[in-house]
């Protein structure tokens, strides 16, 4: 006998079925957890330990941990001190340098009495150091027309192998609204009020401004014939970034890893990931460095203790080297001058006010105002004074 | 046999998924005398699932993933008395698995075209197993299977360093699998071993015991949109799964048969199961073998369940307590995950409440209802956020620590059946029912977007709202 079912079936939906929104229940409270930041190398200096505390959502920014204990210990027994020198940064008290072959460990009693031990750490056993760092103007694969910044290094013991580079920039900035003189009010009047032109005090005119790498930069040459590294991009400039318009320098750093640090930082940049969209996502965790908590081991602890081999070269390079003739960047977010009135009643003064708040700089005379336009033209901080992107002060190293 | 699906919905609303299932079987039975009779069985199944998303410009594409298999299995029914019913025979299994495909759709587009290899394999395994009724109270169940598994080339296989986890920055080599060469093969005895013992005509008390291998790993995430679980094949570096599980179960019923009431738990011990390492990228992975851990896994539980069979009202109650738990440790500390301890898996659920009730208001006309109840899922949910180096990461909690609102949904139906004249060509039935009627949006899972640093909170559910459905039935 057939017994055979047949369903037909007229389904009706309503809209949509399904949808993405912002999630609407509770989320996981704010952990409080220790960030420790260390990095000990073979520079001979007075090494730094920065310790921190992860912060909320709502926060700007961390907390420092001070009043902390800090010491290195070496496998042989000698021991480093740390002493504070600003809230949550912690130098040795003396100068010393990561040798090869000893096992270091970093040992933190925080100001609560908890205490913090590091798995012990080697230097990795080469002597690697950038050969070159050079500078080229190339279209990148995006279509954009810039500067990038290569460096060569290689290794004929093949020992280093895994690297990691940071680099530290510092750029010349001209303000180009700038003005050897400033407007200040002298006083308020029922008719008028009273202003004056002064000569500036300070440096405002030509700043060198500062910028540090922040995504994590990785590489390593164990699938290739030689430990190479030969024209490796470390930075890219868009030649448009104001940075590059008149004389720009970097300082390249080369760390080269033990195998154990470089993986801690390949996690890091992996869960740090800016996803593409929805569907690219990344396993999230908490990521465990190698420092504990002696007494509570679940305690998660942030962070990682390094122990590496730097070696760092600077170089320099002009605008003119690389776009002779062409039209200088933009600065940063563009510039412009107003001239605001300073008609008016008492308290209702344009110009007044504006000096009042601080927000503006003087450039110079309105020679043909408008009809609602004030004697004097201004422009915004950025523009008229460059300290408010770098500092006045020459760096040491600077060379012209 | 044919059976052939095709299905597609949205989550949100620049995506659409698709997925089919194909399944064919024949099977052919043969009675070689009074005693003996064969089967043979050949089947084909092949699931296949794409994702076609469409936002904007320079960012389009469709990403594919599909796995097939083929069986052949041939068995030997024995009836050697009328105590023991033996049966026997050999099967054979054949793995053809596309990982991920992902092209992009329209020009301008920045998305790079992905093929993951293709990957195959062979499970092949002879088996032997006895019925035995040793009395009229006891029924005992004995198997015993020896399964064997190759993975198959051709493919392209990576060689790592031993000294640390394996990643694209510890290749050392890679090796070259020409067509149908073997790459590694695993393999092993599976026992089973069941029995039922009548304590009075309607209390039966049964108990059981059986190991498996599992060559076909699911992976699986709670972080992502959508349920895109993917299936790996064991290969060279990725061990099949081993399970031992214990059960025991005591089942009454009472005024023949109008209630039955059972209580049943069970224990599991895992080997080898298959997560993510913390960091890793959980679509199209080329080499997973970088993206994964292998580790532990138990799992426990008792399930009660009540059901009333006779009346106008019938239905059945089950409510489940069960946990479930993962660990993953690993010589490498990185690797670890939540310390190297036991931590609850993506399938935990400690709770589990399923009510069913039915009544009949007249021969004609009657109405059904169904309520779930579970525990939420396990998420893991960034905690804060830390500067290192100069740059701000955001801190996670440890893997699977909270969990996601729980799960509860009603749905409602009334059924009409026409007339039931004995003679008729066909009876029919009309439904009408309506899907979650609570209209609880009940999140399916719980990610996190990285935004240039900023982290935002999503969920995504599916059917958030109540569902009506219109439904005819025709029976012949």
């Amino acid at each position: 006998m057939i017994k055979l079912v047949f369903c037909s079936s007229f389904i009706l939906m309503v809209s949509v079925l399904g949808c993405v929104v912002p999630y609407e229940g509770t989320m996981g409270i704010y952990e409080d957890i220790l960030v420790v930041n260390a990095i000990i190398t073979n520079e001979n200096k007075r090494q730094e330990v920065t310790l921190t505390r992860s912060y909320s959502f709502d926060e700007d920014g961390p907390k420092a941990e001070i009043n902390a204990k800090v010491s290195v210990l070496t496998g042989d027994g000698e021991e480093y001190q740390f002493e504070e020198i600003k809230p949550g940064i912690y130098l040795s008290l003396i100068a010393f340098s990561a040798e090869m072959g000893k096992g270091y460990k970093l040992y933190i009693i925080t100001d609560s009495g908890k205490s913090y031990s590091s798995t012990s750490m080697k230097l990795p056993v080469s002597t690697t150091k950038i050969d070159d760092v050079y500078a080229k103007r190339i279209v990148n694969s995006d279509g954009e027309d810039g500067m990038a910044i290569y460096i060569n290094s290689f290794d004929p013991t093949g020992n280093s192998k895994y690297y990691r580079h940071e680099f530290i920039e510092t750029f010349k900035i001209i303000a180009p609204n700038w003005s050897p003189y400033d407007i200040v009010l002298l006083g308020e009047g029922e008719l008028q009020d009273y202003y004056s032109i002064i000569l500036r005090e300070q440096e405002e005119r030509v700043c060198y401004g500062k910028n540090t790498s922040k995504n994590i930069i990785l590489n390593s040459t164990i699938s290739l014939n030689e430990d190479r590294l030969k024209n490796y991009e470390v930075r890219f400039i868009n030649r448009n970034d104001y940075i590059i318009t008149y004389r720009y320098s970097v300082l390249v750093r080369q760390y080269v890893q033990t195998p154990e640090t470089f993986s801690y930082y390949e996690t890091l940049k992996g869960l740090s990931r800016s996803s593409d969209n929805i569907f690219s996502e990344d396993q999230p965790g908490f990521l465990a460095g190698n420092i504990f908590a002696l007494d509570d081991a679940k305690e998660n602890v942030a962070g990682f203790f390094e122990v590496s081999t730097v070696s760092e070269k600077r170089l320099f390079f002009n605008y003119e080297d690389f776009f002779a003739g062409e039209e200088l960047p933009p600065y940063d977010g563009g510039c412009f001058t107003f001239a605001p009135s300073a008609a008016g009643r008492m308290g209702e003064r344009e110009l007044t006010n504006l000096i009042k708040s601080g927000s503006v700089r003087y450039y110079g005379y309105n020679n043909n105002p408008a009809p609602n336009e004030g004697g004097v033209l201004l422009t915004t901080p950025k523009c008229g004074d460059c300290t408010v992107l770098g500092s006045n002060k020459v760096p040491d190293f600077w060379i012209e | 046999m044919a059976y052939l699906s095709k299905d597609a919905f949205s989550i949100s609303s620049d995506s659409l998924y698709n997925y089919n299932n194909r399944l064919i079987s024949l099977k052919w039975n043969h009675e070689f005398n009074e005693k003996n009779n064969g089967e043979f069985v050949i089947a084909n199944s092949r699931y296949k699932f794409n994702i076609d998303y469409e936002n904007s410009d320079n960012d389009n594409f469709n990403q594919s993933f599909q796995i097939g298999e083929t069986e052949l299995k041939f068995k030997m029914n024995y009836v050697l008395n009328n105590s023991h019913k033996i049966n026997y025979g050999i099967s054979g299994k054949l793995y053809n698995a596309y990982p991920g495909e992902i092209k992009p759709i329209g020009d301008n587009n920045l998305i790079t075209p992905l093929t993951i290899p293709k990957e195959k394999a062979l499970e092949s395994g002879v088996f032997i197993s006895d019925k035995y009724e040793l009395n009229k109270k006891l029924l005992l169940d004995f198997g015993l299977r020896f399964s064997f598994y190759a993975a198959l080339g051709p493919g392209n296989k990576r060689v790592y360093s031993d000294y640390l986890p394996k990643s694209e920055a510890t290749v050392i080599d890679t090796l070259t699998y020409g067509q149908n060469e073997v790459i590694k093969t695993y393999g092993g005895p599976e026992i089973r071993l069941s029995g039922r013992y009548l304590l009075a005509e309607d209390l039966s008390l049964k108990a059981s015991y059986n190991n498996a291998f599992q060559y076909i790993h699911t992976l699986s995430s709670n972080t992502t949109v959508s349920p895109i679980d993917t299936w790996k094949i064991s290969d060279g570096y990725i061990k099949p799964q081993k399970a031992q599980q214990f059960s025991l179960g005591l089942y009454k019923n009472f005024n023949i048969n109008a209630f039955e009431l059972s209580i049943e738990g069970f224990y599991k011990k895992q080997q080898n199961i298959l997560d993510f390492k913390t960091g890793s990228k959980l679509l199209l992975n080329e080499y997973i073998e970088t993206e994964v851990l292998q580790g532990e896994g138990k799992a426990y539980g008792v399930e009660f369940l009540f059901k009333k069979n006779k009346g106008d009202f019938t239905g059945w109650l089950g409510y489940t307590f069960s946990r479930s738990f993962f660990k993953l440790d690993s010589n490498f500390p990185q690797e670890r995950v939540n310390g190297g301890d036991y931590f609850p898996s993506n399938f935990d659920k400690p709770h589990d409440i399923s009510l069913v009730l039915n009544y009949k208001f007249t021969q004609r006309i009657s109405l059904s209802s169904n309520f779930i109840y579970q525990t939420g899922r396990p998420v893991t949910f960034p905690v804060g956020n830390y500067q290192f180096n100069g740059a701000e990461y955001v801190v996670y909690s440890d893997r699977n620590q909270f969990r996601i609102p729980d799960y509860y949904r009603l749905d409602l139906g009334i059924n009409f059946e026409g007339n039931h004249k004995k003679n008729k060509i066909a009876h029919s039935f009309w439904s009408l029912s309506v899907y979650n009627i609570l209209g609880r949006n009940n999140p399916y899972s719980v990610f996190f977007v990285n935004d240039d640093g900023d982290i935002q909170a999503l969920q995504s559910s599916i059917f958030s709202i109540p569902v009506p459905s219109l439904t005819y039935n025709i029976r012949f």
